[in-house]
Formats: C-alpha cells, sequence, structure tokens
C-alpha cells in the first residue's frame, strides 16, 4: 500500500539522514587519501540527489506553526538548488559534496524537530489514554523517561509508562518513532514476563494493538486501541505470569 | 531457555568463539615466528597460516550471519508456520513490520548485504555505499534484531 507523501517525504530524509552519518562521510577530509575522497564523493550520489525531497508538498506541514513551515520550506529549497548542480552520471565535487551535507543536515535539523515534536505528543497521547483507564480500576501509573536515538530525530527522551495494576507491573514502552509499516511503535509488556504485545500506528494515526499474544505479529490479530483492547492486553499478559 | 534466548546465545558462542580464534591465531602466529615450516607436517604451508589470521574476522561474520538466518527460518517455519522458503532481503522486512524499529531492521540488513559481499564477491574492496562490520558490531547488530521477536515457539 503507497505511504502517505508527507511520510513518504520524511522517511525519504531519514534515509539520507542515516547515509550522511556514515563514517566514512564523517572523516576528516584533511587526513584522506585521493581515493578514499572519491568513495566518499562516489557514495554522496546516494544522498545528494533532488530525489530526496522530491514528495515534499508545503500542504502537509501546513498544521506547523509559520516559522517551521518557513525553515523547512527554506532548507527543502537550498537543498533542492546544489543537490540539482550534481549531474546524475557523475560524482560531486568536494565543493558541491561540502555544501551540501551543510545543507542537508539543516533539513535534517528542522524536519527532525518537526517529526520528534508530533512523535513525542502521540506518545504523551497513548500513555494519557492508559493513566485514565487505569485511573478508572485505581491502578496506580508512574512515567519514566528512557533514553533513544533514531535517525533523523536523533537522541532524545520519552516517557515509559509503568502500570501496577496490582500484584502486577506492566510498562507501556515506546519502542520508535521509525517502524517498517507504520509510523510509530509501543511494546506493552508485564514485568518480569519476556512476553510482550507490540501496538503500532498506521499511517492514519490510529493506534492497534497485537492481541492474540503468542501468535506474533504476523499471525495476530490488530485491535484499535481504546479502553478494551488496553484491558485485553493486561488480561493476555497476565496469563504468561 | 526460550527459544529466542536459546538462538541469542548460539549467535553469542559463534561470537565467543571467534574470540578463541583470534587469540589462537595468536599463538599460531608466534610459532610461524619460531618455526615457518611449522604447517608442514600437519599438511598446510605457511602463507595458510597467514590467510587464517586474515581472513579471520570475515569467516566469524559469515558464520554469525549463518546462525542468525537459521534461527529466524526456524521462527518462521516453527513458530509462524510457514511452508515458503524466502530469500532473507524479503524475511527480514516481512519480521520486522510493525514491531522492530527501522534502523535496526536496517542494522541487520546491512549485515546480510556486508555477509553476502564476503561470501559471493572476489573483488578487493566492499562499494563504496557498503557498511562493513567487525564479528562485535555484526553480533550486536543480529541479537537486537532477534531481540525483538516473540520469545518462544
Amino acid at each position: 500500500m503507497p505511504r502517505p507523501r508527507r511520510e513518504e517525504f520524511i522517511s525519504d530524509v531519514r534515509l539520507s539522514a542515516r547515509m550522511l552519518q556514515k563514517p566514512n562521510v564523517e572523516a576528516d577530509s584533511d587526513t584522506l587519501d585521493t581515493d578514499a575522497i572519491s568513495r566518499i564523493l562516489h557514495g554522496a550520489a546516494l544522498w545528494l540527489t533532488p530525489k530526496v525531497v522530491e514528495h515534499y508538498d508545503p500542504d502537509d506541514f501546513a498544521e506547523e506553526q509559520a516559522d517551521q513551515q518557513n525553515r523547512l520550506r527554506l532548507a527543502v529549497e537550498e537543498f533542492r538548488r546544489i543537490a540539482s548542480q550534481v549531474p546524475p552520471d557523475q560524482p560531486a565535487t568536494v565543493d558541491q559534496f561540502m555544501e551540501g551535507a551543510e545543507r542537508l543536515r539543516e533539513l535534517i535539523k528542522v524536519l527532525g524537530s518537526i517529526v520528534l515534536a508530533e512523535w513525542v505528543r502521540a506518545i504523551d497521547a497513548v500513555e494519557r489514554n492508559a493513566e485514565e483507564w487505569s485511573a478508572e480500576r485505581a491502578w496506580r501509573t508512574r512515567r519514566v523517561n528512557k533514553k533513544m536515538n533514531e535517525s533523523l530525530i536523533g537522541p532524545y527522551e520519552a516517557p515509559q509508562l509503568l502500570i501496577f495494576a496490582e500484584p502486577n507491573l506492566y510498562v507501556l514502552d515506546p519502542v520508535a518513532r521509525f517502524v517498517p509499516g507504520a509510523q510509530g511503535a509501543f511494546d506493552f509488556a508485564l514485568q518480569p514476563s519476556y512476553y510482550t504485545i507490540s501496538m503500532y500506528r498506521d499511517d492514519n494515526g490510529i493506534w492497534y494493538v497485537h492481541l492474540d499474544k503468542g501468535k506474533g505479529v504476523a499471525n495476530g490479530h490488530p485491535v484499535e486501541w481504546n479502553r478494551d483492547s488496553f484491558l485485553s492486553c493486561i488480561e493476555q499478559l497476565r496469563a504468561f505470569v | 531457555m526460550i527459544k529466542r534466548q536459546q538462538r541469542i546465545e548460539w549467535i553469542a558462542a559463534v561470537a565467543r568463539e571467534y574470540l578463541a580464534a583470534t587469540s589462537a591465531a595468536g599463538l599460531l602466529a608466534t610459532q610461524l615466528q619460531a618455526d615457518p615450516n611449522y604447517g608442514d607436517s600437519h599438511g598446510w604451508e605457511a602463507r595458510d597460516g597467514v590467510a587464517f589470521k586474515t581472513n579471520l574476522e570475515s569467516t566469524y561474520v559469515v558464520r554469525l550471519y549463518a546462525e542468525f538466518e537459521a534461527g529466524l527460518r526456524d521462527y518462521w517455519a516453527n513458530h509462524l508456520n510457514r511452508t515458503t522458503h524466502p530469500p532473507m532481503v524479503q524475511l527480514l522486512p516481512f519480521l520486522a513490520d510493525q514491531r522492530i524499529s527501522q534502523d535496526r531492521l536496517e542494522d541487520a540488513d546491512a549485515v546480510r548485504e556486508y555477509r553476502n559481499y564476503l561470501v559471493h564477491d572476489e573483488s578487493g574492496e566492499p562499494p563504496p555505499d557498503m557498511r562493513t562490520f567487525t564479528v562485535a558490531e555484526a553480533k550486536s547488530h543480529l541479537c537486537h534484531f532477534f531481540g525483538r521477536l516473540d520469545p518462544d515457539w
């Protein structure tokens, strides 16, 4: 199934960010020999191309604050300008590489901050749901920050939610914003136990849980995240104690 | 022991075996300095000893990956009850779908590509866009991926 244009754009920049992070690109060019420089410039063909921003459409970011929208638009335009100067059948020059890397870093910075802010809000919304449903049953909850790191958005902290549904302790644990086939994932686990229920957010922003624990994501059936599925998770995980 | 942990242990055992082999290569190098013809009585020549040391890391990356692939195929057949035999380039993203981070999938897939280069490509240098891995790095990436699968089957 084709992904939304906005997500395609974000994914393309994320992949380029990952390629830019590769050690051979980060190396100090003053200490490299000619072959190494040549390899780096050839490697730049993977990210120094207008294709990286071909799915960008300002309308997809219309809900962002005006200054964020402008910064993103400018970063895309600047990157596109330098990337368009590299012939598709030739490696970039050293100057093109240096400027392209700088422009891409700026694009990563702007887009990464937008994606991270949205992802943190999504985490908060899921955990607020769980806190509310837990409170209805007088289960205590507590948020504990964990350190995470992902391409494009870099290092960040996000809260795990601990749920004390006596006598058991459950953890609602954000896994990543970038997950194949989804726009974010959580683990819902019972401690101590090896068993986990996977949650994911689809391209429409709807969260699902993979119930039928033990059958795996591929064989289980996804159920929309709501009070009933939250309680089903608690029940299914409790069976593994 | 649950199956997932057992499989991870087997991958980790290959990495430990590599450390033992590294120590053995060091001892062998010392022996060859003292007696360059040491291998003659064992059916090999000095240059084979050099090749052994040179190729040690690559050999164990290939072995690590073989253990990883065996584990995934066991999971595929005996946990997901699939009778097909998809290539690993398809199996990895399928298993990662909706549960393993894109970064971790790409790390494991990069190890797969590097392993394929080691097995199939006779040219001297990996392509510029290829990531290369030490045994420790490959073990970390492959175990991380495996650790995200269902625990038992």
